[in-house]
């Protein structure tokens, strides 16, 4: 009776939800396709590509690395934080399993992210133990360098991934796709000479791509609505 | 006929002029007593006189049966009883509890207390020792930012308070001590002031008999409670009165300590009335801080600890000397007061999520605080009708300090500061309520007006050289009311009021004016009152412009927007039998922001409380045997929270059973009685408690654990 009496009142007095919601949608990873092409001027050509991740999450604060368009802004400027002043704010979705990912491969399912709705702002990857790992072939006019770069671990995660989305409760997923054109893009491979595996990790290309594995500009994320 | 009956009849007599004098239109009703003189019975005590405050408010029950102040042993005099009636409510919801309901179930502290209040939901999430979150009428008034709270004319809300606004501990009120609980829900008279936006709570003390009261009491986790009074017998309401409660708590890092003395004298000088009221308190006490959900599912305990070295400590002391000075058509009343608080309060509800030294407060408040208040009544009677004038005029200052800074979880040790301030926080009342009583008819009008000053200065600011800054702004509340009298016993109510609550002074800018949360609500409701029975049903409503939402578990405030509340309450008051007593309420209510319509998290949809006792006395062996029973029921509907959950269904059944023989008693109290696993409070937030792992960072239940099902015994005697 009691029971009964307390379902009547709550629909009566209860009716509608807080303003936001529990959901869970896929994560996928996979590669910005395109040729690779360095700043130095080296046509990469990648016969592995294996990235090692550890989590994924998703939060409210905006990164602020990139200034949209704005016609307007030319006329009244504002100042745009740069991405050292990034604030992540509240986290709205996870992914805490790790998966190894083949970046040549077309898409990898990395999992279900945990999350909640609301206004996203921005996406942090953390990498696992083995971190980033690409091996092939560069190539300028008639020098060709073979290389593999090892196991490259960032000391962080990677966080400020733009990824500014309303996620409702719409039906959808997620996609991290890694950009190594733009990882690639400060290694110049002149100082590698014939070749190495894999890099001396106190060289400048190695640094090269240490460095390209931490910029969040690297990682594209994306939202796929799905019917 | 026996004393107590004599004094029964007294007080209904009382209580049905004062009805009538309501509908003719008499002035004793608003003159705030209606003094009846009834032939006094042998051994009588020599006055009986509730004086109404500016609220003037009525019992909830028929004022038959007050048994606060027979004194069948006391070997009074012969005199004449003089009782004076409470004057008629103002709305459906301003009720009065009386001393035998509080009576009638366990009372073991000021969470008990605090459920006396139809519709209220009282957690204390964080031990015995810190103010309770309170829940009313859609209202999530924290720690008591929406709730006005007084003891005998006291103010308990903390402005500006370090750990929340409005800031409301009650913990030092000894139980014993509460005469009667005057509750004005809503905002619609222009007494209620600062964050009198849900209602407002105003405790009246007094001891039950006169002489020397003696208790001690001890019970289930090594609670110890020892207390002893004395009261006049020519002075029902002068008292002092001394408690002292220890504990273990009901799970590990619970113990508490806490001591508190309280004093109240009324003098009748000529046609004056001087009243004083002295209180000191101290106490200690552990917090066994919030528990995560996700923790308890894998494992943990549900009164596991989560967050080292939390609690506090808290000391208070209050000195209230006021004078009611009567005159041919009214009466004026002076009071000044004082306050000197102190709280020291360590918090961790977030584990490691903001900083990887642990996220613990540590949090200290000192708050110096001077007032007065004057209140003027007066009657006219122009074109043969009477119109009642009160005015009332009050000012305060509070001094504060406060700081907070951040503790390692690891050994306790401060390694950051977060802020430190020097406030002055300046508040000036003045309001007035005009009332017209044609025939059956009542029409009232009034307004408030309070204006606030801050001087804040930021002392960390400027690599510690500081800064300060000042605001200003003014609040003006329009109240109004009009009632309809059916009859001897029905009532129709139509209210509105707007209420405010003044802002956190560190919030402010400088030059800012004062921006105040301010609240319009009304209120349509009837009364059906009789000797017996008191029935009252209340359909209520309140809009607040740009409200905020404070979650003081990561001490977030997040501005809503316009948010609207509303529902329902219904109370019932019984005396059907001699001996038989019945107090139930039932609330429902709805809060929802307008723009995303949704519903606001944490408020209370459904609360209901029954209290219900039970006392046969007779003669056996040359002694009079007064046994009695008791149960207290509480049931709290499931809560919304955020992300569209709700909390589980509580309900609580307390019961007492007590018998006197003479001048002993034996109580004997269990509360919890079915030992349900409850959450006194639960929370949806991201927490981290595994520095070292991969915590999940997204928003996620907590909880703190209730008082499991706990026994004390109680022995009184009274001397």
């Amino acid at each position: 009776m009691s029971r009964v009496f307390v379902l009547v009142a709550l629909g009566f007095f209860s009716c509608g939800g807080t303003a936001q919601t529990r959901r869970s949608f896929p994560v996928i990873v996979s590669a910005v396709p395109g040729v690779l092409r360095t700043d130095s001027g080296w046509t990469v050509t990648l016969s592995s590509a294996r990235a090692s991740l550890s989590t994924l999450r998703c939060f409210s604060g905006e990164a602020l690395a990139r200034r949209p368009f704005d016609p307007l802004g030319w006329l009244v400027s504002s100042a745009w934080a740069h991405p050292g002043h990034y604030v992540a704010g509240a986290a709205l979705c996870e992914v805490l399993t790790p998966v190894d990912v083949d970046l040549l491969a077309p898409e990898t399912t990395w999992a279900d992210a945990a999350a909640v709705t609301g206004t996203y702002g921005s996406v942090q990857v953390a990498f696992g133990d083995t971190g980033l790992r690409l091996a092939g072939t560069a190539t300028r006019g008639a020098d060709v360098v073979a290389f593999d770069t090892g196991d490259v671990v960032p000391p962080a995660a990677v966080e400020g991934i733009p990824f500014a989305h309303l996620v409702d409760t719409s039906v959808g997923r997620l996609r991290l796709a890694v950009d190594l054109d733009a990882l690639l893009s400060r290694v110049d491979f002149t100082e590698v000479g014939a070749g190495a595996s894999p890099l001396d990790p106190s060289s400048p290309a190695f640094n090269g791509v240490a460095r390209g594995v931490r910029d969040s500009s690297a990682y594209v994320v994306t939202w796929e609505s799905q019917p | 006929m026996s004393h107590p009956r004599l004094i029964a009849v007294a007080c209904v007599l009382a209580w049905a002029r004062a009805a009538r004098a309501h509908e003719d239109g008499d002035e004793l009703l608003d003159a705030g007593a209606a003094d009846v003189q009834a032939p006094a019975a042998p051994r009588a005590s020599p006055a009986v006189d509730s004086t109404p405050d500016a609220g003037g408010l009525a019992p909830t029950g028929p004022p038959a049966e007050p048994p606060s102040y027979d004194a069948p042993d006391a070997g009074a005099p012969l005199g004449t009883t003089v009782v004076r009636a409470s004057r008629a409510p103002r709305s459906a919801s301003e009720v009065t509890v009386p001393l035998d309901v509080v009576q009638a179930a366990p009372r073991s502290g000021a969470t008990d207390l605090l459920r006396l209040v139809p519709g209220l939901v009282a957690s204390q999430h964080s031990g015995e020792g810190k103010a309770q979150q309170l829940f009313l009428r859609g209202f999530d008034a924290v720690h008591g930012q929406d709730v006005e709270l007084l003891v005998a004319g006291l103010p308990v809300n903390d402005v500006s308070h370090v750990h929340a606004l409005g800031y409301a501990d009650v913990n030092w009120l000894i139980p014993d001590a509460v005469r009667e609980v005057r509750v004005t829900e809503g905002s619609y008279r222009a007494f209620q002031g600062d964050f009198a936006v849900a209602g407002t709570v105003q405790y009246e003390l007094g001891l039950d008999e006169p002489g020397l009261s003696l208790s001690a009491s001890y019970g289930s986790y090594n609670r110890l409670r020892l207390f002893a009074g004395v009261r006049p017998t020519d002075a029902p309401e002068t008292f002092a009165a001394v408690e002292y409660v220890q504990g273990d708590g009901f799970g590990p890092q619970r113990a508490f300590g806490r001591v508190s003395l309280l004093g109240q004298a009324t003098l009748k000088v000529g046609n004056a009335r001087l009243r004083a009221v002295v209180g000191s308190a101290g106490a200690r006490f552990d917090s066994p801080g919030v528990v995560p959900q996700a923790a308890v599912d894998a494992g943990a305990g549900f009164f596991d600890v989560f967050g080292l070295r939390q609690g506090g400590s808290t000391s208070r002391h209050q000195l209230l000397l006021g004078a009611e000075l009567p005159h041919e058509s009214g009466r004026t009343t002076l009071e000044v007061y004082g306050v000197l608080s102190d709280l020291l309060l360590r918090n961790n509800f977030t584990g490691y999520l903001q900083h990887a030294e642990g996220d613990g407060l540590e949090q200290q408040q000192s708050l110096g605080l001077v007032g007065a208040r004057a209140v003027h009544r007066r009657h006219f009677h122009p074109f043969d009708s009477l119109v009642t004038l009160d005015l009332g005029l009050g000012g305060r200052r509070d001094g504060i300090h406060q700081s907070q800074r951040g503790y390692r979880e690891v050994d306790g040790a401060p390694y950051r500061d977060d802020f430190a301030a020097s406030i002055v926080q300046t508040a000036v009342s003045a309001w007035t309520e005009v009332a017209w009583l044609p025939s059956r008819w009542r029409f009232m009008l009034g307004g408030r007006l309070d204006v606030l000053h801050y001087g804040v200065t930021d002392e960390l600011a400027f690599a510690g050289a500081g800064a300060t800054r000042s605001a200003f702004g003014p609040h003006w509340g329009l109240k109004a009311g009009v009632e309809r009298a059916l009859g001897e016993a029905w009532r129709l109510f139509l209210n509105y009021g707007d209420g405010f609550r003044s802002p956190q002074a560190r919030s402010l800018s400088d030059g800012e004016r004062a921006p105040f949360v301010h609240v319009r609500g009304a209120e349509v409701g009837t009364a059906f009152t009789t000797a017996k029975v008191d029935v009252r049903g209340a359909l209520f409503g309140s809009y607040v412009a740009n409200d905020v939402f404070f979650d003081h578990t990561v001490g977030t405030t997040v501005y809503v927007g316009s948010t609207l509340r509303g529902g329902a309450q219904a109370t019932v008051s019984a005396r059907p039998l001699d001996g038989l007593l019945v107090a139930a309420s039932v609330t429902g209510a709805t809060a929802h922001v307008i723009e995303t319509d949704s519903l606001l998290p944490y408020f209370a949809p459904l609360v209901a409380r029954v209290d219900a006792s039970y006392a046969h006395p007779f003669q056996a062996w040359g002694l009079t045997w007064t046994p009695r029973v008791g149960t207290g029921l509480t049931l709290i509907g499931p809560r919304p929270l955020p992300y569209d959950e709700f909390s589980r269904t509580v309900f609580l059944a307390d019961v007492r059973a007590a018998l006197r023989v003479g001048r002993v008693e034996l109580v004997l109290d269990v509360q919890n009685l079915f030992d349900s696993r409850w959450r006194d409070g639960e929370f949806v937030y991201p927490s981290n408690w595994e520095p070292q792992g991969t915590p999940s960072l997204l928003p996620a239940r907590h909880f703190t654990a209730g008082t499991p099902r706990t026994f004390a015994a109680t022995l009184e005697v009274h001397l």
